[in-house]
């Protein structure tokens, strides 16, 4: 006990003695009889009275141990993927989900399940599927009616995120553990053993399920082409996966989805592997398909099997895709002003390229004084240099407009002032500003320099202004990177697009880019125009890659030489990843060049062809204004997403940053391009339509359709797995458990309480029994008085 | 400038040429680029890539890989001069198994005696080659033997085949009746031979003419001819001009 009204020794010994005092000045000096026993009795009654009140006047405490242990933690994550969705048996036998499973033994009161559990420890219920959903708030009275049912709708499962936010939920605190109630069908996000047993907190994991490979077929991937030509064959490689089917002959099919028309079908025997040692034992083969557009066009195709007896699921038994379909060959003439490797090189892959019929020629400079006076030079073979047998067969320029508006696009070399007469300028002009075909410049010193294209009728198609003393030349060594604008433009993707992550796609292409190597010759000096876009830059910053729509076509200037490094050096890397790209590159260009010329001043193009529900798409609008200059700084591009359920809804992005909660837009920090990005939360083909306007006027509208499939990583390994729940419930100190096990989960579950007491105080001034002391002392004392005739 | 023997001809040539430049005015001109436009002058010409280079293959073997010691020099002014090619300045010296190899898409091999190539330089060879590289090799006298063995190892499904008089190598930019024969060695008459690789002539090899000999500074051979000389001359533009433009 102590006093909490702190008064000083001595006040309080002054206070007693006084007490004292008055108590013996009073008893001493009555002069009534009386025994001395009564008076030192009388004396000792008042003093102890008086000392009670007085102590209560300095507050008295008392001090004790209070248990204050808080209740331990439980936390039950319920894995609610789509593959809990999942009937381990045939349906006719067992129409029990993994799901309903759960939900029956968490709800249902006659399991008691929940109940046990309750009765020990705070019980605290989460969904999850990528993430940790909100827990479930749950009643007191655990009765069938009023507790919801979990329900499938993840599309994938990330069993470490879950765990880790529920452990940092419940950090600091009293925590039994973590239930985990799963399939075990972990994939997506990283899952490190290590990583969840140094959180400190048991799993417990109860797998939900059949450990046995229930009986599917599945198309696991599709190999094909993303562009493919008019009239041209192309081999759909499908991946077709089997497990409990051998023997079984099946039917694949292809079909064009808008049409529905049946493309190509082959049929499959799933075949008995030489080591396979049962009939459950998981094959897969590659079938061919062949597809053969007739027209050109954006199409989607699906590859389908048929559902079998006693199948797992139909949702993976097909896939769909999207393929581009082009002219079949480009017709490409190549102009070079002198023999160069730049030339030699780009000649060789042009014509090893099936889909382009290249014509290529070199141009003898017209100063013939520069040649010695001798008669078997060949520069009476029309200026050309002879490649071919016999040299009168060599190619040259088309003579008359018509025969070069049979190419698509026009590739000039290093090309001087002299090299091309005025009419020859003018059909290249209107080759390109009218016939709206594409033109591409590849110069050396020659062409950007004082004596090269800038005082020609060619420099208005270029995507830069030649100074005056023409560009400045740096012969070193350059190595390049993409630009903002570059690194997602169809003709600079090196990588093929990962369709879960195309982020990663996109980091892995701008990467090789970076790697490549070095370019020896680059130009700088010049001024970009209004309406050019940077697609590449040197290592310095300096542009390298320059595109910009010019009348009703398009031209492209690549200011440095030594891009045939890109073909020859990279054989010094010995890595296959870089063998083709030159030619896919230069593929990828021409082809990007030679198509949508048409007067469409908006272009609409994704990040990859095929997305899966959760995906997120971005869609990048290309604005031109109606000159095909830059555009105003108040144009606005609106985007209308039509999902394949539900209400369309907009986008509008106007220069500055805007985002939504589904999405995301911005204008980037080149003027004629706009992104946006949404999230594909529905199966089926999502229709987008972007319309530039400036004011009341409309600058153009193009519209791109993109298909969105299921999500089917959760169908692709859907036993339970076992080991991987056993395995976490040993690293972190658990217990795993089966569903039959479920009665022994509550008495396994170990309780970590640990007592907390803390010391409380008890004031003791108000207490009854001080009233009782104090009214017995003076109610005995007034009896004495009473007794001896004291008043 | 200090002008060595061996550099006679080509005093002679400069010479030729200042002589028909009007001196001031082209002073003036220079003098003003070099205020206004200086940007241009001084530029580094060679850079390895973009001015056409020809590099000289180091081989093992104890032939004399080093010979020929002005040709690729002369070979480049040549280029230079009688076609618009931008050409380096002189040769580059390089083994098979060098890493700047693929700065390099066309190489010069000569000698008189023994050429062997190791394993390692059998397969960069190889390699080079059916990735676009292409090797002009000049049989000086007495390399033909092991050159034909060496080339059996670096392509052993094929052997090298005789090129036709009218083959475009001989017309792509002189016209020619075939390849010339420049230095008289034991009377045989001079032959191209050729090596394919995807319809693609990867390599040229000129038995028995000795163009090498012919591109040498005029004072190596003074028993050359001008006549010869010149035909040597347009064979190597020839070739050159061959491998640039296929």
């Amino acid at each position: 006990m102590r006093f909490t009204y702190f008064w000083p020794g001595w006040a309080v010994a002054l206070g007693i003695g006084i007490v004292i005092g008055i108590t013996l000045f009073v008893y001493l000096r009555t002069a009534h009889a009386m025994h001395p026993r009564y008076r030192f009795l009388l004396i000792a009654i008042r003093i102890c009275a008086a000392s009670i009140l007085l102590g209560c006047l300095l507050a008295p405490v008392i001090l004790e141990k209070k248990d204050i242990t808080p209740p331990t933690h439980l936390s039950i994550l319920v894995d609610t993927s789509r593959s809990m969705e999942l009937v381990d048996t045939p349906i006719s036998t067992a129409p029990t989900s993994r799901l309903n499973q759960v939900n029956q033994l968490l709800f249902n009161p006659q399991a008691q399940f929940l109940q046990a559990l309750r009765d020990r420890f705070e019980v605290h219920l989460y969904p999850f599927d990528t993430r940790l959903h909100q827990s479930i708030v749950l009643p007191q009275n655990l009765d069938a009616e009023s507790l919801p049912q979990f329900e499938p709708k993840g599309t994938l499962t990330d069993i470490g995120t879950a765990i880790r936010e529920v452990a940092a939920a419940w950090k600091g605190q009293q925590n039994a553990g973590v239930l985990l109630i799963t399939d075990g069908g972990h994939n997506s996000g990283q899952l490190s053993l290590v990583d969840i047993a140094a959180l400190g907190v048991p799993v417990y994991a109860m797998g939900v399920g059949s450990a046995e490979s229930p009986k599917d077929i599945q198309i696991q991937h599709v190999d094909y082409t993303p562009v493919a030509y008019t009239n041209h064959e192309n081999i759909i490689r499908v991946t077709v996966g089997q497990t409990g089917y051998i023997g079984k002959t099946t039917r694949l099919s292809l079909r064009e989805v808008k049409r529905k028309t049946l493309v190509d079908t082959a049929t499959l025997t799933f075949e008995q592997p030489q080591d396979a040692t049962s009939a459950s034992t998981t094959t897969k083969q590659i079938v061919e398909l062949k597809l053969t557009p007739q027209v050109e066009g954006n199409f989607q195709y699906t590859v389908e099997l048929p559902v079998l007896d006693d199948e797992l699921t139909e949702a993976n038994n097909q896939k769909t895709f999207s393929v581009k379909v082009v002219k079949a060959k480009l017709n490409v003439f190549y102009l070079e002003g002198r023999p160069r490797w730049e030339y030699t090189f780009l000649k060789r892959a042009l014509e090893r390229d099936p889909d382009i019929e290249a014509t290529c020629a070199i141009l003898l400079r017209n100063e013939s004084k520069r040649f010695p006076p001798d008669n078997t030079v060949l520069s009476r073979l029309d200026g050309y240099y002879p490649q071919t047998t016999p040299a009168s067969e060599t190619p040259r320029f088309p003579e008359t407009p018509a025969e070069l508006s049979k190419y698509d696009v026009l590739i000039l070399g290093d090309l001087g002032i002299e090299h091309l007469s005025s009419t020859q300028q003018r059909a290249i002009v209107d080759f390109v500003e009218i016939q709206g075909k594409s033109i591409i410049f590849l110069p050396s010193r020659r062409m950007l320099g004082m004596n090269g294209l800038r005082n020609t009728e060619l420099a208005q198609l270029l995507p830069i202004d030649i100074p005056r003393g023409g560009c400045r030349r740096h012969d070193t060594e350059s190595t390049v990177q993409l630009t903002q604008s570059g690194e997602f433009h169809p003709m600079l993707q090196l990588m093929e697009t990962q369709r879960n992550q195309p982020s990663v796609s996109g980091e892995h292409n701008a990467a090789i880019w970076r790697n490549m190597p070095p370019l020896f010759r680059s130009f700088s000096g010049f001024r970009l125009r209004g309406g050019a876009t940077t697609l590449m830059e040197g290592g310095k910053g300096n542009p390298i890659l320059m595109l910009q729509r010019t009348g009703l076509g398009k031209s492209l200037l690549i200011a440095a030489e030594g891009l045939w490094n890109w073909d020859f050096g990279v054989n010094t890397f010995k890595d296959t990843r870089y063998d083709d790209i030159y030619a896919r590159f230069w593929a990828q260009a021409l082809r990007w060049m030679a198509t949508d010329t048409d007067d469409e001043k908006l272009h609409l193009t994704t990040d990859a062809n095929t997305y899966a529900i959760g995906d997120t798409a971005k869609v990048t609008a290309y604005l031109y204004s109606k000159s095909y200059r830059a555009t105003q700084t108040d144009a606005t591009v609106q985007f209308e997403v039509v999902p394949p359920e539900g209400a369309p809804f907009q986008l509008q992005i106007r220069g500055v940053t805007e985002s939504t909660d589904a999405s995301s837009s911005q204008q980037t920090d080149m003027g004629n391009l706009y992104t946006t990005q949404f999230t594909l939360l529905q199966n089926g083909i999502y229709h987008i339509r972007a319309t530039g306007r400036t004011g009341d006027q409309t600058l153009g509208e193009d519209q791109i359709d993109i298909h969105v499939h299921p999500q089917l990583a959760e169908l692709e390994a859907p036993q339970l797995n076992e080991d991987l729940l056993k395995q976490l419930a040993a690293e972190t100190g658990g217990a795993y458990f089966t569903m039959a096990d479920a009665k022994s989960v509550a008495e396994n579950v170990a309780d970590v309480q640990n007592p907390v007491f803390v010391d409380a105080e008890r004031e003791l001034w108000n207490h009854p029994l001080i009233l009782i002391a104090v009214v017995g002392l003076l109610g005995t004392e007034w009896f004495l008085r009473k007794r001896i005739g004291l008043t | 400038m200090v002008f060595t023997q061996t550099d006679r001809t080509d005093v002679k040539e400069q010479c030729a040429v200042m002589q028909s430049i009007k001196w001031k005015p082209a002073l003036i001109c220079c003098l003003l680029l070099g205020i206004f436009g200086g940007v241009h002058i001084g530029q580094n010409l060679l850079a390895t890539g973009a001015p056409i280079t020809i590099a000289q293959v180091h081989y093992s073997g104890g032939g004399d890989w080093y010979g020929d010691a002005t040709v690729i020099k002369n070979w480049l002014r040549l280029l230079r001069t009688r076609t618009d090619i931008e050409a380096a300045d002189d040769r580059v010296i390089l083994k098979l198994t060098d890493h700047t190899l693929y700065q390099y898409p066309m190489l010069y091999l000569v000698g008189h005696g023994n050429v062997r190539f190791t394993e390692s330089e059998v397969e960069a060879l190889r390699d080079y080659l059916m990735n676009g590289g292409f090797l002009f090799a000049n049989d000086d006298y007495g390399l033909d033997k092991s050159f034909r063995r060496e080339m059996q190892r670096v392509f052993p499904e094929q052997e090298l085949q005789p090129i036709p008089n009218t083959h475009l190598i001989y017309r792509c930019f002189y016209e020619l009746k075939g390849l010339p024969k420049i230095h008289e060695h034991d009377g045989e008459p001079a032959q191209g031979f050729g090596l394919f690789h995807d319809g693609r002539m990867v390599v040229y090899y000129a038995y028995s003419a000795d163009i090498g000999d012919g591109l040498e500074d005029a004072d190596v051979h003074p028993t050359d001819t001008p006549q010869v000389r010149e035909l040597a001359a347009k064979m190597a533009v020839n070739i050159a001009v061959y491998a640039l433009t296929h």
